[in-house]
Order: C-alpha cells, then structure tokens, then sequence
C-alpha cells in the first residue's frame, strides 16, 4: 500500500517534470499581439518561469510557495484566459486545476483549521529554484530590475507617509517619527509627484532627472515595496 | 527677518515666498498633508492621508509659517512650511517626538544606494523579504505573507 502511493508521487512528479517542455505558440502570440513581451525571447522566457513556477509549488508542498514577480505572474494571467488550454494543462500535468488566486482573495475553507502552512520568503524560493533547476534565479523574478520608462507603477505605501522636505534632503517619514526613505533634493519635484500621483509611467517623472535616474529612483521604491509594477 | 527691498518696477513678490524667507533662508522645513483639528490649543494636526488617519503629526501654529494648496489636489491636500527645529510630534498609537532618535542610529539602519546624482538611503528593515502588510495602518510590517497585489498558487485548495 505504502509503495503504491510512493510509486504514484513518483510517477505524477514525473508527469510534471515533463510539463516543463510544454509549449503553447497560442500564449506567445498573444503575449506579442497584446504588447505584453517586446520578443518572442522574452515571451517564451517568461513562460518558462511560468511552467518552473507551477513545478516547484507543486514539488513541495509543505509551504505556500509565492508569486514573487509580477512580470511573470502578468504571464499566467494570460495562460489562464486559454480556458480550455490551461484546464487541460492542468490535468495533464498536475491532475488537478492549479488555481490562480489574488492575494487578497477571501480565505477558502480549510479541511483542518488548525493546519497552517507556512510561507516560504523570497530567499526561500531562490535557494529552491537554484537548487531544483540548477541555475540562478533569472532576472524576471526581480520586480526592480524589470523597471523600464515605459513601465506604469502604482503607489504602495508611499502615499502614506508623511512627505518632508528638509534641505537638502527629501524624506518619507513612517508613523513611529523614522526615515523610510530620503534622497537628496535633486528628486524633490519627482518625489513630490511620487507623494501626490496614485499611479504613473516612469517616463512621466518630472524635474532634471536624466532617464537612467528616473529609472533607479523608481527600481529602489519598487525594490523596497513603496511602489508596485502595474499592468 | 530678512530684509526685503521692494522692487524698482513695483513687481510684486510672491507672498508664500515673502513669508517663508521672513525666518531666514534655509531655515524652514516643508511637510505635507491634510489640516485638521488638535486638542490641544494653538496647535493643527498634519495627516499623511485622509484614507489613513493613524498617522499625524501635531504643529504648534506659531511654528507654521505658510501654507499653500498641494497643485492638482482637490481633496484640499496641504503644503506647510515650517520653522526649522520646531518641535513637531509624530501621533499614532503612541507619542514620538520626532528628531529625537540620534541621527547616526537612523543611518546605521538605513542601506543606501548611489547612482547618478542620486544619492538614497532606504530603511534596511524594508529589504525584499519584508512587505507592507495588507494592514491598513501603513506603517507596520509583517513577513511577506503574500505579495502585495500578487497572485499565489494555493496549494490543496481543491477537496481531496
């Protein structure tokens, strides 16, 4: 009995190694028709991420394995609008509809309230990643690296805190009275539109900033959870 | 106060900007926020945000030397400037008189970051494995227990 249910884990993490050669020219279209890669490189990249994403949270399930990047989570947004495609995806590989929720969706029933499973942290998933594929986690995981003029962003946290300007510097203050963030004045017109816009392209930034500015001051905001990449 | 001459060809000075050089150049510090009442008397309370009332900090009026409307706020957001070292108190769940931590203890737990002209320091605490918490305080902070505005792959959400 025992045996039997290891060699069927066995065989289903088989099944699912195999869905990482998957290939849906469907979903790259569509990626490339909507905008939403600039390649087919970068299209068939993300979905790859896609497809390692589902294997790993799959392989173990002992955590709650997260979607740590937007850009590759915008690409399973779009897998999952081929219904019918995604479904069988799904079955095939996995025996069962991966579902997609947002992070803010009501709690589902538990079978065993008291069971909790912990959530893995980013470095987690890293040191899981490299150590199942073998290879560094690419940049797509990286929020702050995929920041571009042409990225929209929206306002995480920044709008709520108190916005000092002091000098030569400009500050985020949280409610404890401590600099979250400062920079000096040199970003003071970019950051006052950062304070009052709820959402903007990085392009948009005003002030002297040159565009590689524009683009770090946005990275590290993005990177430090102050802002978040938009669709 | 600064000496103010006034102009040969009766230009007219810009008046925030008359106010916020009486104190002298250099000395005032800009906050921004929405107005409101104090308990205490000959005092505002500055709010970061009128979604998000925790946090405030609370001016001695004496201490405000102009105010303006924020550009393209029509929720009556406000741009105060304030003398340089008045004291100001941070008001949320407890009383923090800002400016009292020891600055080189802030900047021993910031990190910064360099490029360009651009010279930043972000809280360490803020580093990628900690995320702002669905809380709606906005101030605290909790191990990334989902990624803010992300999705995740629950696991064994489906009846067995």
């Amino acid at each position: 009995m025992a045996i039997d249910l290891a060699e069927r884990v066995e065989a289903q993490f088989a099944t699912s190694a195999t869905s990482l050669s998957f290939e849906a020219p469907y979903l790259i279209e569509k990626l490339l028709a909507d905008h939403v890669c600039a390649s087919k490189d970068e299209a068939e990249v993300l979905f790859r991420e896609v497809k390692r994403y589902f294997f790993l949270n799959r392989a173990d399930q002992g955590k709650i394995w997260e979607m740590h990047s937007f850009r590759i989570d915008e690409i399973w947004h779009q897998f999952v609008l081929f219904t019918r495609q995604y479904m069988e995806f799904c079955t095939r590989y996995y025996g069962m509809y991966l579902p997609h929720s947002p992070s803010n969706a009501p709690e589902a029933p538990k079978n065993n309230p008291t069971q909790t499973t912990p959530v893995a942290t980013f470095r987690e998933f890293r040191a899981y990643y490299e150590k199942v594929f073998g290879e560094p986690l690419p940049d797509c995981w990286y929020d702050e690296r995929n920041v571009n003029l042409h990225r929209r962003v929206l306002d995480a946290r920044v709008g709520r805190l108190l916005f000092k300007e002091d000098g030569d510097r400009v500050e985020l203050v949280d409610g404890a009275g401590e600099v979250v963030f400062s920079i000096n004045s040199i970003a003071n017109e970019a950051m006052s539109f950062i304070a009052e816009a709820g959402a903007f392209y990085v392009r948009e930034l005003p002030g002297d900033l040159v565009d590689d500015e524009k683009i770090a001051l946005v990275a590290t905001l993005v990177e430090h959870k102050l802002l978040r990449l938009a669709s | 106060m600064a000496r103010v001459k006034p102009s040969r060809k009766g230009l007219e000075s810009n008046d925030h900007l008359q106010k916020v050089l009486e104190p002298g150049e250099d000395n005032v510090s800009i906050l921004r926020g929405f107005i409101g009442p104090s308990q205490r008397d000959g005092y505002i309370r500055l709010f970061a945000s009128l979604a998000d009332t925790s946090i405030s900090v609370e001016i001695a009026e004496a201490d405000i030397v102009s105010t303006a409307d924020v550009l393209n706020n029509n929720l009556g957001k406000r741009i105060v400037w304030i003398r340089r070292g008045a004291q100001i108190t941070v008001i949320k769940t407890h009383t923090t008189p800002y400016g009292i931590r020891p600055k080189v203890a802030v900047e021993n737990n910031m990190a910064s970051v360099h490029v360009g002209r651009l010279n930043m320091q972000v809280r360490s605490a803020q580093a990628r494995d900690t995320c702002v918490s669905v809380c709606s305080c906005g101030t605290c902070q909790s191990q990334c227990t989902n990624v803010c505005g992300i999705c995740i792959c629950l696991p064994a959400t489906l009846p067995e």
